[in-house]
């Protein structure tokens, strides 16, 4: 126990008024006078925030008047993380500030002059995007605690396109999907371009249109060689020249079946084949069948 | 097709002379096709095939195995009328010498019956004194070759005696029932099969399938040239021909035979499969090809997790599909809740399900439902209650 008075002691006897309060004169009052204390002390509490923080900027303790604090100390049950004057922690990571909601609002505000309503046709009718925007880009943005606010999955773009809208020929449109192989789903109609091979996505975008716009041209080109294509080049089967066509045309000639069942039959094969099989599309290939080779059920 | 449950309860009845309109060409004017083939009871019944006749179709090894042990067991061979055989039968009714010959593909899941169905049909053709073509599994001519020698009529060709004599024995011990008009068929030119062997013309065929039993080095041409006389013989209405393949699909499946250099030799090589393709051929008169697509050619049965498809384009490929359209597919199915009944009832009084509760009518649901329906696990369950 040391001899002096404790700070404790000291100041309950001074607010009870039983010590007396000393007050030491200052040797050069015009030095301390002439520094100033920290501007976030003398912030008013209905300011303009967006103005004190108008851009993105590294964390200044002095500027902001919140009393954050960061770091890792053991027992913060006992001891509280370090306070933001002096923290190196606070000033490594991005900070929103400049990002209120308040300043974002004002920001739409100044560019709202520039801006046209959202289609209130495609609010009411959703599958009018599919004809009338048919390219789609999509991307991401990552938000993360971190020293960089910089993230390399950012510059990945994926171009969407609806095939249909392109008005391609038959000839034009098989060999589009040759040249685009997996990239285009012959079920939903839709050209996928997934690129990523640019820094920036910017340069992504940009070449995802180029890619697009040669495989466009392309596709339109007639070769002199593609006349010599055969049936067996073909994506798909064909009923017509078919050897079943002509096996069929035999027996068709034996069982007089109409022409018109030979038609149908033709649909429903050429669909057999040029799609996943199925159960269902076997069944109904039976019933075909049995009509076209005039076989028939009986009512019993 | 009226379900038949109560029918069904009965014992097992012998084929019942009775016509049963299924499937009929409408076009077709000629009386015989008409008259001659319907002995099929109704679907929905059982039907027994006499001892005799199921040992002379070779039914022990034909059936499915679980199905062979339990005729060994009850002594018996009763099978349900279901209505894939029902639409096969009317599809036989419709074969005539006018119309090539007709192409039926047996498709279904596991289990459903396809084997059963065509073992069936073989009996159907029997009872119509038709000639019967049955092939156990096109597979045994791809995967299960234990010798093989150079094809010396065709270069390139590889010869499998071992499976042609075992296939032209069977094709003897099936027929013995029409025996005498076969061999009242007379060949149609000479064969010289080797130097010193030869068959000549207007001979028996017959004597080409004895050839070729005691000379397994020819018995690969012999099966060619059978195949050729038949039909032959069957475009000129002599006899009808059932031609019943089981496993159809690996005739243009993978196969294990070995050339010289090692690789594998598809199955187009191997004289057997060439010849049998041939008959598949519709370029022929009066005679129904039945062909089994079984999944056992593409399924891996290491694979657990993959579920591989039963359907015809699929376990045919491209090529075998082209080659037998047009054709019909005949699908099975899982049983009815009537069908699952006629064979509970059949089992119960055979006294197949032995303890008490499968007796009951608890445990009949059970044993149906446990099965899914599904005619294999449905015997598999009554084999074990």
């Amino acid at each position: 126990m040391p001899k002096r008075k404790l700070r404790g002691q000291t100041q309950l006897e001074q607010a009870t008024g039983r010590a007396e309060m000393k007050t030491r004169s200052r040797t050069d009052l015009m030095d301390r006078l002439a520094q100033r204390p920290p501007r976030s002390e003398e912030m008013d509490a209905d300011q303009k925030w967006s103005d004190v923080w108008p851009a993105a900027r590294t964390f200044a303790a002095s500027v902001v008047p919140l009393p954050v604090r960061m770091g890792s100390r053991p027992n913060t049950e006992k001891r509280a993380p370090f306070k933001k004057e002096g923290n190196l922690e606070l000033v490594k990571i991005p900070n929103f500030l400049h990002l209120t909601p308040a300043a974002i609002q004002q920001h739409c505000e100044a560019i709202k002059k520039f801006c046209t309503p959202f289609p209130p046709e495609l609010l009411n009718t959703p599958e009018l995007a599919k004809t009338e925007l048919p390219i789609s880009v999509d991307y991401n943005t990552y938000v993360h605690q971190g020293t960089n606010i910089r993230d390399i999955r950012s510059r990945v773009v994926t171009m969407k396109v609806q095939v249909a809208a392109l008005k391609f020929s038959e000839h034009a449109l098989e060999k589009f999907a040759r040249l685009a192989a997996n990239r285009y789903d012959e079920t939903t109609g839709i050209l996928t371009i997934i690129t990523d091979r640019c820094h920036t996505r910017k340069q992504n975008i940009d070449y995802a249109y180029y890619l697009l716009t040669v495989l466009y041209h392309e596709a339109l080109k007639v070769e002199s060689w593609e006349k010599l294509s055969a049936r067996a080049d073909a994506l798909k089967v064909d009923f017509d020249g078919s050897t079943t066509k002509s096996r069929l045309v035999e027996i068709i000639e034996k069982t007089h079946v109409d022409e018109k069942s030979m038609e149908s039959f033709g649909k429903m094969w050429n669909e057999y084949r040029n799609t996943e099989e199925t159960p269902e599309k076997t069944r109904e290939y039976a019933r075909r069948a049995k009509e076209i080779l005039g076989l028939r059920k009986a009512e019993v | 097709m009226k379900p038949c449950a109560e029918l069904a309860s009965h014992v097992a009845r012998r084929v019942a002379v009775r016509r049963l309109g299924g499937v009929h060409r409408h076009f077709c004017t000629e009386a015989k096709a008409e008259s001659s083939l319907s002995l099929l009871p109704d679907a929905g019944t059982l039907y027994e095939m006499e001892m005799p006749v199921a040992k002379q179709l070779n039914m022990r090894t034909h059936l499915p195995s679980s199905l062979s042990k339990q005729m060994g067991t009850l002594g018996e061979v009763v099978t349900l009328v279901r209505e894939p055989i029902v639409e096969v039968a009317s599809c036989m009714r419709a074969v005539n010498k006018t119309f090539p010959t007709l192409r039926l593909v047996l498709w279904g899941p596991f289990g459903t019956g396809k084997t059963v169905t065509l073992n069936q049909a073989v009996h159907h053709a029997y009872n119509n004194n038709w000639a019967i073509i049955n092939l156990r599994s096109a597979m045994e001519l791809t995967r299960r070759v234990k010798e093989i020698e150079m094809s010396s009529f065709v270069s390139g060709r590889i010869n499998d005696p071992s499976n042609a004599v075992a296939f032209l024995q069977n094709f003897k011990q099936q027929n013995q029932h029409i025996w005498k008009l076969l061999g009242e068929l007379l060949t149609e030119r000479d064969y010289e099969w080797s130097k010193s062997e030869k068959t000549l013309k207007d001979k028996p065929i017959t004597e080409i399938i004895e050839m070729g039993i005691s000379a397994p080095f020819l018995a690969s041409d012999c099966v060619g040239a059978l195949f050729r006389e038949l039909r032959r013989h069957a475009t000129a209405d002599k006899l009808e021909v059932l031609v019943a393949i089981d496993d159809a699909n690996s005739l243009w499946g993978k196969t294990l035979v070995k050339r010289a250099d090692r690789t594998y030799a598809p199955p187009s090589d191997l004289t057997l499969v060439v010849h049998f393709r041939r008959m598949i051929q519709n370029d022929w008169m009066n005679g129904c090809v039945l062909m089994v697509a079984d999944k056992k050619e593409v399924a891996d049965a290491r694979d657990e997790l993959g579920v591989s498809r039963y359907t015809p384009l699929e376990l045919f490929g491209e090529e075998g599909f082209e080659f037998i359209e047009p054709f019909l597919p005949i699908e099975t199915t899982n049983y009815t809740e009537s069908e699952s009944n006629a064979i509970y009832n059949y089992y119960v009084k055979k006294n197949w399900l032995a303890t008490e509760a499968a007796r009951t009518e608890e445990g009949r649901k059970q044993l149906m439902h446990l099965s899914a329906f599904n005619p294999f696990y449905y015997e598999r369950l009554c084999a074990f209650n």
